[in-house]
C-alpha cells in the first residue's frame, strides 16, 4: 500500500481543492474527499491499475458530496466513530473569486475546478464528467467569460 | 481586461491554501473500518463468577456405554469443527479444538464449549450441540487474542439451535464481574469455566436484555454474531437494530448471494433498514479474515416521518468484492425493477414486500447512482428520471 500512501501525500490537497471548487460547502466536502480516498484505499489493489486514481477519488468525492439521497441516508446512518478533523475555517472561501466561481452554473464549476485546479486534460474531464471533450472547452470557455466579467466588475466597482 | 493566464493563476492563489485536514492514518483507518464496522472482540483473561451450575447431572449405569457416547460425541464436534472450519474465509484456524472447556447437559442434548488459542495470537471459541434427536452442529467465532477492551464484555454472542433452544456464550472484560440474569427460569442451565460463562435454555425464556454482566445488560451494542452464520440469530440481532417505532417492520428481502455475505432488508411504512453480516477479508495480502464478521445495520427515509416513497435508496458496495449494492423503495404491488446504469448495463433487482434490490457486479463507483430505474406494477410502469418517478400506463 506505499503507493497508495504516495498518491494520498502527493494529491489529496489537489482533489479537496478541485472538489472545493466545485461544490464549495467545506465541512461536506473534506469528508467526500476523506471518504473518497478511503474507498480508494478499500480497494487499492484494483484501483492501482487505473488510469487516473485521481480522478477517480475526484468523482467519487463528487459524487458524495452533491448525492442528496446519501445526505439524507447520513441522518439515520450510525455516526461514523472517526470523523476527520476540521479546519479552523469551516466555511467556503469568501472573497470575489469564490464568489465568483460559486455564481457559475454547476457544470461550469465543475470544469473549472478539474481543468485548472486538478490539471486535468480536457479529454480527462470529459470522461470524469460523462461529457464531450467539445463540451468540456465550451463549459471552460463560458465558465472564463462569466469570471472575467464578474471580476472586471468588482474590480470597476473597488476603483469608483 | 483579465487574460485566461491572469483567471488561471487567480483561481489557483484563490485556493492554495486549501488544505484536506484528513492525514493517511485517518483515511486508512477509515477504510478499514469500511471493512469492519463491527468486530468481534476476544481474549481477556479473566475469571467470571459462577451465576448457578445448574447443570444435569447424567450418571450413566453403563460405563461403557456412556464411555462410547462420550467417544461418538467427541468424534462427531470434531467432524462439526473441521466442516465449520473448511467453510469460513480464515486460514490461520487450528486443525483441531483440543478437549472442551466446558458441557452442559438438558435431557438427552448436550452443549459443549472449546476455546483454544494457538500460535498467532488468534482465539477460537467453538461450541457444539447434540440434540435429543442425535444431530450435531458447531459454529465458530474467533478474534486476535491480544485485543482488550477497555469496557464491558471480550464477547457476548447467541446460538438458536434447531430444536427452538438458545444459548448465550459470555466472557466479561474483568474477572470480579458478575453475569446475572433477571428471572432466572429452571429450564435455562449454566456453567462457567475459564472465565466463560454459558446459558443454555429454550429461546422464549432466555433473553439477552435480561442478562447483565460486566456491569451492562446484553444489549444490541454487546451482542455479536459468530463466524459461523446463523440464520436465526442474524435476524434476532438485525431487528434489534431497527428503529423504536410502534408501526410495525416486515421482512421485505433476505438476500443470499455468497456464503460469505447475508443481507436482510426489513421495511416498515416509513423507514426501510438494510441490515449486513459479512465475513470480509481483513487483510487482503493473505486473503484472511482477522476478526470474524462485519455486522452493520443503516436506515432510510423521510426525517419527518412521512410515508416512504420511491426514489428513497441506498448503495454501498460489497467487502468481499467490488459488488455493488442498490437497494430501494418499491410500490408493495411492484413486479419488476430494472436498473439502466450509466455504462450501459441493465440489471434486473429482486423485488419483494415493497422493496427492490440489485447486486451490480464489477460496479465502479464513480459512475454513481443509477441514471434510470423502471418500476413496473400490474397497472403502471414507473420511470425515474432523476428527479422523481414518472407513472405511465401499462400496457
Amino acid at each position: 500500500m506505499d503507493d497508495f500512501a504516495e498518491i494520498f501525500d502527493a494529491r489529496r490537497d489537489v482533489a479537496f481543492r478541485a472538489v472545493l471548487a466545485a461544490v464549495g460547502d467545506r465541512p461536506a466536502v473534506e469528508d467526500a474527499v476523506a471518504e473518497a480516498f478511503a474507498r480508494a484505499y478499500q480497494r487499492w489493489p484494483s484501483l492501482r491499475e487505473h488510469p487516473h486514481p485521481l480522478a477517480w477519488v475526484i468523482k467519487v468525492a463528487l459524487n458524495i458530496a452533491r448525492s442528496g439521497w446519501r445526505r439524507r441516508r447520513r441522518e439515520f446512518l450510525t455516526p461514523d466513530p472517526a470523523p476527520g478533523p476540521t479546519g479552523p475555517d469551516e466555511g467556503p472561501p469568501d472573497d470575489r473569486v469564490a464568489e465568483a466561481l460559486k455564481a457559475l452554473p454547476r457544470r461550469q464549476r465543475e470544469v473549472v475546478a478539474l481543468r485548472i485546479l486538478a490539471d486535468l486534460s480536457a479529454e480527462e474531464t470529459g470522461r470524469l464528467l460523462g461529457i464531450a471533450t467539445a463540451t468540456v472547452h465550451v463549459h471552460l470557455h463560458r465558465a472564463l467569460q462569466s469570471l472575467r466579467e464578474a471580476l472586471s466588475t468588482v474590480e470597476a466597482e473597488a476603483e469608483c | 481586461m483579465l487574460t485566461e493566464d491572469d483567471l488561471n493563476t487567480l483561481i489557483r492563489r484563490e485556493y492554495a491554501d486549501a488544505e484536506l485536514p484528513a492525514i493517511l492514518a485517518q483515511v486508512e483507518l477509515r477504510g478499514r473500518r469500511r471493512r469492519r464496522r463491527v468486530r468481534t472482540v476476544l481474549s481477556v483473561s479473566v475469571a467470571l463468577l459462577v451465576l448457578t451450575v445448574a447443570t444435569s447431572a447424567v450418571v450413566a449405569a453403563d460405563r461403557i456405554q456412556q464411555a462410547r457416547q462420550v467417544a461418538a460425541l467427541d468424534r462427531a464436534c470434531r467432524s462439526a469443527y473441521a466442516g465449520e472450519r473448511a467453510r469460513l474465509h480464515m486460514s490461520g484456524l487450528p486443525d483441531g479444538v483440543g478437549r472442551p472447556l466446558l458441557e452442559l447437559r438438558s435431557g438427552e442434548a448436550t452443549f459443549r464449549m472449546y476455546s483454544t488459542a494457538p500460535p498467532g495470537h488468534l482465539q477460537i471459541v467453538f461450541d457444539c450441540v447434540r440434540l435429543a434427536d442425535g444431530s450435531v452442529s458447531g459454529r465458530i467465532t474467533y478474534s486476535p487474542g491480544d485485543t482488550r477492551p477497555l469496557t464491558g464484555l471480550s464477547i457476548a454472542y447467541e446460538d438458536y439451535l434447531p430444536d427452538g433452544s438458545k444459548a448465550i456464550v459470555i466472557r466479561a472484560r474483568d474477572p470480579k464481574d458478575q453475569v446475572t440474569v433477571a428471572g432466572t427460569r429452571p429450564e435455562v442451565v449454566s456453567a462457567s469455566a475459564g472465565g466463560f460463562t454459558v446459558l443454555w435454555g429454550p429461546a422464549n425464556a432466555l433473553n439477552a436484555e435480561d442478562v447483565r454482566a460486566g456491569g451492562k445488560s446484553l444489549d444490541h451494542d454487546e451482542i455479536t454474531l459468530t463466524g459461523s452464520f446463523q440464520e436465526a440469530a442474524f435476524d434476532a440481532y438485525c431487528r434489534r437494530s431497527l428503529p423504536a417505532r410502534a408501526e410495525p417492520f416486515w421482512t421485505a428481502l433476505t438476500l443470499r448471494t455468497s456464503p460469505f455475505e447475508a443481507k436482510n432488508v426489513y421495511r416498515s411504512r416509513t423507514v426501510f433498514s438494510v441490515c449486513t453480516w459479512e465475513m470480509a477479508d481483513d487483510d487482503i495480502r493473505v486473503r484472511r479474515n482477522w476478526f470474524g464478521p462485519s455486522i452493520k445495520s443503516s436506515v432510510s427515509g423521510p426525517t419527518d416521518g412521512s410515508e416512504l416513497e420511491m426514489g428513497v435508496a441506498q448503495g454501498g458496495n460489497r467487502m468481499i468484492d467490488d459488488a455493488w449494492w442498490w437497494i430501494g423503495v418499491a410500490p408493495l404491488d411492484a413486479e419488476d425493477v430494472h436498473l439502466h446504469l450509466a455504462d450501459g448495463r441493465v440489471v434486473q433487482a429482486q423485488v419483494s414486500g415493497g422493496m427492490y434490490a440489485a447486486l451490480i457486479p464489477a460496479f465502479d463507483e464513480s459512475q454513481g447512482p443509477p441514471p434510470k430505474i423502471v418500476i413496473t406494477t400490474p397497472t403502471t410502469v414507473y420511470t425515474s428520471t432523476g428527479k422523481g418517478f414518472h407513472p405511465t400506463p401499462r400496457r
